[in-house]
């Protein structure tokens, strides 16, 4: 049922790179975002857009993941003024 | 399981709204199918164990009734098929243009096969925004449940099928009808009115769409043998396959209700009855267009902007048109049992909000 959050972001990267390289890839790109969890959709989203510059599947999960994070919510307003 | 990760910083508003979406689900399921539901909820603090809910109903299953019930436009309706038109297409539960006893029994006829064809493109127009409301669904879940993506994407394809048989119906009927019938044209307007709410209401809006049908086909066409039977054969395979959807987009909701705060669900309300608002001017501008097609197919029109009838009568023709196409395209939705449980599992306060509003469509 629940659809954000660092499970659902490994899950789908495992998909294209298996579990250790995702699990890899998750922390970097978080360390990269300046996440420190990936509990809301704007995480997701702040993730999700992290991601889309490695391009090829990379980049569709990202586009995925971004999505998911939009109808869930999620905002680039949010992240801004954050940021 | 769920992300303990996420769940830890889940507060009780959060719980509360998972429990909302569960129930909301369970209470859709419940309606849409005719076995037992199953569910079994658990709340540990704030974290909730949504993988003990058992239906009887998922995505697979949708893919499986899908595949069962699929049909193709050329079995439905063949390219060349000629249109009848000694019948009514709509039933007068639909169309309640009795009361115009003003008109010949042809001229009633008429204005039902023009409400017909107009209804046909309405399905076509809503058709549009819903198609890439699926596709963005589809795309969220790429790289996640396999079922789900399929259901989705099926959903797609059905729905750009739906939209191809009516617009050849659309065709055939501009074709065969006595005179040139208006409806209207800017799909991609309405698509954007829809698509710039909430991503809730967006599915709120589409469950309305797709239970609605449902309602139209099984209480009003299914039983009636008077009417055309191309047409109630149109309706039928249309209402085949938006039983499914009606499944799909309740699992789509559950899944956007468990993520939101309860101002997200409050604005989703908001924006439903926004939404609500506008189809209903859609449908105001489509009655009056009806009054226009109307005298022309009848011959009375004397000039190129009138009517042919009395300021009255035309009145009375148009005010009748809009009170069936309200009736038709908001209120069978807006009231279905099942939708109205989905609110009030939402929100009490939003779903009495929707409540209010129902007397102005019926």
């Amino acid at each position: 049922m629940i659809m954000i959050g660092r499970d659902t972001v490994t899950q789908k990267l495992a998909q294209v790179l298996g579990r250790e390289a995702a699990l890899e890839l998750v922390a970097r790109t978080m360390g990269e975002a300046g996440l420190e969890t990936l509990n809301t959709p704007d995480d997701q989203l702040r993730f999700a857009n992290a991601l889309i510059p490695l391009g090829g599947l990379y980049e569709a999960v990202g586009r995925a993941l971004k999505i998911q994070a939009i109808l869930n919510g999620g905002s680039d307003d949010a992240n801004a003024s954050r940021a | 399981m769920l992300d303990n990760t996420t769940c830890s910083r889940r507060g009780a508003s959060d719980a509360a709204a998972d429990i909302s979406a569960l129930i909301l689900l369970t209470a859709i399921v419940r309606h849409l199918e005719t076995g037992e539901t199953e569910s079994s909820t658990t709340v540990s603090g704030d974290v909730m164990e949504t993988e003990m809910l058992r239906f009887n109903y998922d995505y697979a299953t949708c893919v499986k009734n899908s595949e069962r019930s699929s049909w193709r436009v050329d079995e439905v309706m063949p390219a060349d098929t000629r249109l009848d038109f000694s019948r009514p297409f709509l039933p007068e539960a639909l169309v309640p243009n009795s009361a115009l006893d003003f008109l010949s029994s042809e001229e009633r006829l008429m204005l039902n096969q023009i409400s017909g064809n107009a209804y046909l493109n309405l399905f076509a127009f809503v058709e549009e925004y819903i198609l890439v409301t699926v596709v963005q669904h589809a795309q969220a879940e790429m790289f996640g449940d396999r079922d789900a993506i399929r259901a989705l994407v099926r959903f797609a394809d059905e729905e750009v099928k739906h939209q191809r048989l009516f617009e050849r119906y659309r065709a055939a009927f501009d074709r065969d009808f006595a005179s040139p019938a208006e409806v209207l044209e800017s799909a991609a307007e309405v698509a954007q009115v829809i698509l710039s709410k909430s991503p809730i209401a967006v599915m709120l809006i589409t469950l309305h769409i797709e239970l609605m049908t449902q309602h139209h086909y099984t209480e009003c066409v299914k039983d009636d043998r008077e009417l055309d039977p191309l047409f109630a054969s149109i309706l039928k395979h249309h209402w085949l396959e938006e039983s499914q959807h009606a499944k799909i987009d309740a699992l789509e909701l559950a899944k956007l209700v468990a993520m939101a705060t309860p101002t997200a669900i409050d604005k989703a309300f908001d924006d439903y009855l926004d939404i609500l608002g506008a189809f209903d001017g859609l449908l105001a501008q489509q009655a009056q267009m009806d009054v226009r097609s109307l005298g022309r197919a009848t011959g009375r029109v004397t000039d190129a902007d009138g009517t042919g009838f009395g300021a009255e009568e035309s009145e009375r023709i148009r005010r009748t048109q809009l009170q069936g196409y309200r009736r038709t395209f908001v209120w069978y939705g807006m009231t279905s049992p099942m939708f109205v449980d989905a609110l009030e599992q939402m929100s009490p306060e939003g779903a009495a909000r929707v409540t209010a509003r129902v007397p102005h469509f019926s």
